[in-house]
Order: structure tokens, then C-alpha cells, then sequence
């Protein structure tokens, strides 16, 4: 008894060393992928999130304002000390730096870019000690506590403004939190956002299962030919495509000019530069995406476990819904997290083919990033999106059980 | 075999001699058919006659990419094609070389003095255009632009509030030359987009030269707001017959030529910019794409027929965008307006 229970605990003991050895090798050989994915992936994602809180520019070219100004109690208007280390600050700044501060503080609040280029113009005639009554008289906007408040706001190294007002939240002098003056906008974009994505992820489930369930079941010949249909759009360069939908989709385009000879309408639909024509375009963009993943489960599916089904009496419908949704319900849903994430982030189907009211997220984050450059903007947004997305996926992958892996 | 090495090696040396010894020139333009103009009329001439080696590259007009090149001290570009509020921008924050044209060129034949940060070589205008086959008596004024009881149909315009907005005072008669100071004045925003409430339902929103051409030859839009350069390769290349409505008012602006801080080539960048400045390459490039030439010299080398084509011969309805009231306004109220024109358009 003991022989044989000293045997067991040695072959234990060697297939737990070779186990060892197996996932060290299996660790190394994943290695050089890890770090790569480390390196190229997230450490631009966590600069990016840095960059939406960074706020360089204001601490740098007015160091001793900063300081003044952190113990102000934000009632009326701050010491003289506050005055007079702006006026050295702004002598201190050169053209560029200026430039620079200007810009980043007109973020903030419209006009303190010529405020502060007007004031630093005239900061050498003024000296440090008088700076109290001199700077109102050279310009009002110095006697209101808005300004100072928003300075106050913006003077420390890590600033929350974008990713406020990336929720349409700003702080007022007082350093309270609400509701933006100017009105919703980024919300509203928000949930157009998720909406659009919903609404094409469901479109993609509708047509790609189907789809798919006839790739599954058709023979080898037929199914390897679908099957390249299917993988066809992705040779082509996603611009081609969505222009090629302007071109059948508008006012004289081939569709309209189609119902039109068949009378079915009596003047040309608008199906384009509106929801209709994004939906359109985004649901043949992302099908490919549902479908292959989808496939891959269905082909494992045994179809004896239906045959079976059947054979004890199951009408086809039980049969669906009993025996093959379930084991098919790992895919569909991998699948719907795939483009639903993938929509989230699309930027050049809804420019081209959509509206102004269709705008998504990542049109204002290339807005800000190209246009207005204001990188701290663009920043706030896309790290909200990412925030958002990951949420979504530890709130449904949990409890859905949902695992990518599985559906290969 | 060693002398046969030898022979290889002298020979390698000397080529590479040779070509560390040709001068290079990196310059990225605006793309399209304003690049393969600029390419006929200065880059292929200015490549002969200096020896210089032009290489080219195009990019999308915004500071982002400049920037991004200067704050990573990897500096490509020589020589860059921006626009007004980008050399504006650009210039307050040191991004380009400051260099002494007024003294390297000769001021008076721009009309007034140049900006240390960069030179204009190129001025084009944003006007009214509508297509001639499909309307045979068509808007002669902003007012009609927006009058859809007699012109029924969408109208295109910039998708942006930069443009669009003085479009909207031009039509809410404001002269060309006052718009930027209604504007900038108290309530001027507040009119402009007003005005733009009138015709909402109707506009069509491109956001690209190409589009805007494309949405009036397709017949999406009856009549559009579009830069006259792109008009005018139209007209040429697709055989059609936009009309231009100058007298009814358009924006006109130049293009500056700059050189990045940093620029690997700076000699042979300012050599060439004083060469596309002077006035036989301004011609030129006239001639190849009606964009009006800043030099005015160059206007007397231009033939006659083509002169009225080109924005400068209309600057008497031109609404200004070169002056310092528009760099000022844009600058400062950009982000805002931009948000403002985003909330705007999509209720």
C-alpha cells in the first residue's frame, strides 16, 4: 500500500514539475509578444489619459502666481501678492511660452488670450508693487473674480477641465462643479454614440446569423466560395467603400434611381448624409466582423446533438432553442461585443455618409486633435470612451460569460 | 579581386560624395490640383535651375502635424504651404523661422508689409457658384443664395462656423469689406447664426473641397459656397459650367509659404520661397490654377482673358481675411464658436 502510494506521489510530483515547465515555456514564448503589446499599446493609451489631465503650460509660465494664488479662499478678489507676482510672471514669459499660455487659458474661458497678450504687452511699464491699481486700469476684466477664479482653477500641474467639460461640467470661481452654461453637447454625442452602435449591432446580428448558419451548413464548395464573398470587403479600403455607398445611395444615385423606375416612391428618398445612410454603411462594414467569429462556433456545433433532438420528438423551434442557442450563444455574443466596441471608436463611415445630428465621438476627438489642436480635449474624450467601453465589457463579459477565446 | 574591391569602394565614395553635395528641399503643400500647380509652376522650374531636389509631401492644412514635428524635434518639412490662421497661430508660438523678407523681397509689390514668419504666394477665394446648365437665371447676391421659394433645393456650405458665418452677414446685408466688424461687434454672432436659422433645413454641409464640387455636379445642391480654384479645375476637367458670383461677395484669404524651426534645408528653403514669390513663378502658377497671385507684379505677366478669373481682379467685394481683425477674432473665439456651431447643427 505504501509502495504504491510513494509511486503515486512521484509521478504527482513529476507531472506538476512538467506542468511547471510547460507553462514556463508557454510564458516565454508569449514574452516577446507581451512586451511588444506593453510597449506599442499601452503605453500610448496611458499617455494619452495622462495628456487629458495634464496642464504644463499654466504652471510653467506663471510659477509664482501659482503659489500666490493657492491660498486665496476665492472670496472677492485676491491679495496684492497675487497682482504683483503676475506682473514679474508675465515680464518673465517669452513670446512662445506666452503664446502658448494664452491659447491653453482661452480653453478655459473666451478672452483670456487677449487679455493676457494684452497684459504681458504692457507688463514691463508696470511695477510689481503699484500691479493692484494697474492692472484694472489697464484692463477691467482684472476686477472680476471670474478670471482670477478661472486662473485659481487651471494653476495646478494636473487640471480636471477637459475631462469636465468633456461631460459638459465646468467649475465656476467658487471651485464648484455644474452643469456647463452653454448646454449638453457631449452627453447628447455620447449617447448617440452608444445608440448608433446598438442599433448596427443589432442589425449585424439580424442579417449575420443567418448568414453564418448557412456558411455552417452548406457543403465544403459552396461554403468556402461564400466565405471568400464574405472576406472580399475587408481587401478593400474602408474609404472605397463608404464612398461607394454615397455614390448608390444618393439623390440620383443607382438605389433611388431604381425605386423610382419601379415606381415604388415618387420622388427621390433621402437616404444619405442621415441615419439611414450610416446605419447602412456601418452595418456592411461590420458584418464581417460578426459573422467569421460566429461561424467559427457554429461549425463545432455536432449535428448529431440536433438530430438527436429532433429524433425524440423536439419541433425544430425547441430544437433551436433549447439545444443549439445555447451553445451557440458564446459566439453571438463575442461577436456582438466585437463590432458594438469596434462602432464606438468609427469615425470616417459616419463623416462621410452620415449628417451633422450623426456626428460621433471620435469625429470631435479628430476635431480636436487636427483642428483646434487642443489635445487635452481630444484626450478627455477618448479617455472617456475607453473608460465607457471597458465598463461595458467587465459589466456584460462577467455575467454573460463571455470569452473570445472560446469561439476558436 | 582586392583591386577590383578597391575600384568598388572609390566608386561607392564618389557617388555618395555626389550625393551629399546635391541640395535637397522637403516641402509640404495643400495636395490636389493646387499641388500639381505649384509643382508645374515652381518646383519642376526652381528644381532645374538651382539643382535642388524637391522632394514633396502634402498635408491637411492644420497646425497639429507642424506642431508634432517641432515639440518630437524631428523636423521633416523645410518648407510649409499653411493658411492665414495657421501662420498666425504658428508665428505667435515660435514654430517658424523668423527671417527678414522685407528686406529679401520688396514689400510694396505685396501691398503691405510681410509677416517675419512667412511670405504669401497664393490667394484664393470662397465664393458663390452655381451650375449654369441646371439654372438658367441664377442668384446674383447672397440674399438669393438663401431665397428658396425662387430656387428650390439644397445649397452647400462650409461645415464649420469659419466662413459660414460672414457668408451669413454677407446675406444679411453686411458689405464684404464691414463683415468682420459686425462680426467681431456685440450681437454679430448671435445675427450670424440667426440668419443661418433661416435656411437650416435646407443647407448641405461638405467638408472638403472635393465634396463640395462633387455634391453640385451630382445635383445634391443647387448652388454652394466653393473655393474658385477647385470651380475652375472643374470647369476645365469635367467640362462644365459653374458660374462664380464674385460681385455678390467671397472670402478671400492667402496661403503663406513658411519655414519650420528646425528646418534641415533653411538656406535653400529661403531660396526657394524668394524664387516662388518673385513675379514670373507667381504668373505661373497663375496660369495653371486661378488662384490670384499676391505679387502683384505678376498680374501684368498674366494674360488678359485670365485675369478677371482671378480673386485679386475682385477684391473690390472681397471680405478680407489678411488682416489682423480676422486673426485676432478667429484665434480667440475658434474653440468657442466651434462648439457653439457643433451644438447648433445637430438639433
Amino acid at each position: 500500500m505504501s509502495a504504491s502510494w510513494a509511486t503515486h506521489q512521484t509521478l504527482l510530483a513529476a507531472v506538476r514539475r512538467s506542468g511547471r515547465a510547460r507553462s514556463l515555456r508557454a510564458a516565454l514564448l508569449v514574452a516577446p509578444a507581451a512586451a511588444f503589446l506593453a510597449i506599442v499599446f499601452l503605453v500610448p493609451i496611458i499617455g494619452f489619459m495622462l495628456r487629458s489631465v495634464d496642464n504644463w503650460e499654466v504652471p510653467e509660465a506663471l510659477p509664482r502666481t501659482s503659489v500666490t494664488l493657492a491660498d486665496w479662499n476665492r472670496e472677492g478678489l485676491p491679495n496684492e501678492a497675487a497682482f504683483s507676482s503676475l506682473v514679474l510672471d508675465l515680464r518673465a514669459l517669452d513670446g512662445a511660452s506666452a503664446a502658448a499660455l494664452a491659447r491653453r487659458l482661452n480653453y478655459s474661458r473666451t478672452g483670456l488670450r487677449t487679455l493676457i497678450l494684452k497684459t504681458r504687452a504692457s507688463a514691463d511699464a508696470i511695477e510689481p508693487e503699484k500691479a493692484r491699481a494697474a492692472l484694472p486700469a489697464l484692463d477691467s476684466q482684472w476686477e472680476n473674480q471670474d478670471v482670477w477664479g478661472t486662473l485659481r482653477n487651471e494653476s495646478s500641474a494636473l487640471t480636471p477641465f477637459f475631462l469636465l467639460a468633456a461631460l459638459d461640467l465646468s467649475r465656476d470661481a467658487a471651485g464648484a462643479i455644474h452643469p456647463s452654461r452653454d448646454g449638453a453637447l457631449y452627453r447628447e454625442v455620447f449617447l448617440r454614440t452608444f445608440g448608433i452602435s446598438a442599433a448596427v449591432t443589432s442589425f449585424c446580428v439580424l442579417l449575420g446569423m443567418p448568414l453564418a448558419f448557412y456558411l455552417a451548413a452548406a457543403p465544403t464548395k459552396v461554403a468556402s466560395l461564400v466565405l471568400a464573398l464574405v472576406l472580399l470587403p475587408f481587401w478593400t479600403s474602408v474609404l472605397v467603400r463608404t464612398t461607394a455607398w454615397v455614390i448608390l445611395l444618393q439623390g440620383q444615385g443607382l438605389v433611388n434611381q431604381l425605386l423610382l423606375g419601379l415606381g415604388l416612391i415618387a420622388a427621390p428618398a433621402k437616404l444619405i448624409f442621415n441615419r439611414i445612410g450610416v446605419y447602412v454603411a456601418m452595418t456592411h462594414v461590420m458584418l464581417p466582423f460578426f459573422v467569421l467569429p460566429l461561424y467559427g462556433v457554429m461549425r463545432r456545433v455536432p449535428r448529431e446533438h440536433l438530430r438527436a433532438a429532433a429524433s425524440l420528438g423536439a419541433p425544430p423551434l425547441l430544437v433551436f432553442r433549447k439545444v443549439y442557442l445555447p451553445q451557440i450563444l458564446p459566439g453571438v455574443m463575442a461577436g456582438a461585443l466585437l463590432v458594438f466596441v469596434t462602432s464606438l471608436g468609427y469615425y470616417i463611415t459616419p463623416a462621410l455618409v452620415g449628417g451633422p445630428s450623426d456626428q460621433m465621438v471620435s469625429y470631435f476627438v479628430g476635431f480636436f486633435t487636427n483642428e483646434s489642436v487642443n489635445w487635452g480635449m481630444a484626450a478627455a474624450l477618448g479617455s472617456l470612451l475607453l473608460a465607457a467601453v471597458v465598463g461595458i465589457y467587465v459589466a456584460l463579459a462577467g455575467p454573460a460569460n463571455i470569452n473570445p477565446a472560446r469561439t476558436v | 579581386m582586392k583591386l577590383s574591391a578597391y575600384f568598388a569602394a572609390l566608386a561607392i565614395a564618389a557617388s555618395s560624395v555626389a550625393f551629399a553635395q546635391e541640395k535637397t528641399l522637403v516641402i509640404a503643400g495643400t495636395g490636389g490640383a493646387s499641388q500639381d500647380a505649384a509643382r508645374k509652376a515652381w518646383y519642376e522650374p526652381f528644381s532645374k535651375e538651382m539643382g535642388v531636389r524637391v522632394v514633396e509631401d502634402e498635408y491637411d492644412q492644420k497646425l497639429s502635424q507642424i506642431r508634432a514635428q517641432i515639440e518630437a524635434n524631428n523636423v521633416k518639412w523645410d518648407v510649409a504651404t499653411v493658411p492665414i490662421l495657421v501662420l498666425y497661430a504658428g508665428c505667435a508660438e515660435g514654430m517658424f523661422e523668423k527671417v527678414e523678407w522685407n528686406k529679401l523681397l520688396n514689400p510694396a509689390d505685396f501691398g503691405e508689409p510681410l509677416s517675419p514668419c512667412g511670405v504669401p504666394v497664393v490667394n484664393s477665394s470662397g465664393v458663390l457658384v452655381y451650375d449654369a446648365d441646371r439654372i438658367k437665371d441664377g442668384p446674383k447676391t447672397w440674399a438669393d443664395f438663401w431665397n428658396v421659394a425662387k430656387w428650390p433645393g439644397k445649397r452647400g456650405l462650409w461645415y464649420g462656423p469659419q466662413e459660414t458665418l460672414e457668408v451669413a452677414l454677407m446675406a444679411d446685408g453686411v458689405l464684404p469689406a464691414k463683415v468682420m466688424e459686425v462680426l467681431a461687434g456685440p450681437g454679430g454672432v448671435d445675427r450670424a447664426f440667426a440668419k443661418l436659422d433661416e435656411l437650416k433645413p435646407n443647407i448641405q454641409w461638405w467638408k472638403s473641397g472635393s465634396e463640395s464640387l462633387q455634391l453640385l455636379g451630382s445635383g445634391e445642391t443647387v448652388m454652394s459656397y466653393a473655393w474658385n480654384g477647385r470651380v475652375a479645375a472643374a470647369n476645365q476637367a469635367d467640362k462644365k459650367h459653374l458660374r462664380m458670383v464674385w460681385d455678390a461677395g467671397h472670402v478671400n484669404g492667402s496661403s503663406h509659404l513658411v519655414i519650420l524651426k528646425g528646418a534641415p534645408h533653411k538656406q535653400t528653403a529661403i531660396d526657394f520661397i524668394k524664387y516662388a514669390a518673385s513675379a514670373p513663378a507667381q504668373a505661373r502658377y497663375a496660369e495653371a490654377i486661378p488662384y490670384g497671385p499676391p505679387n502683384t507684379r505678376a498680374l501684368d505677366l498674366v494674360p488678359a482673358t485670365l485675369r478677371d478669373q482671378l480673386p485679386t481682379a475682385h477684391l473690390e467685394t472681397a471680405q478680407p481675411q489678411n488682416t489682423q481683425a480676422y486673426a485676432d477674432f478667429w484665434t480667440e473665439h475658434e474653440g468657442e464658436l466651434s462648439e457653439r456651431f457643433a451644438r447648433w447643427v445637430s438639433k
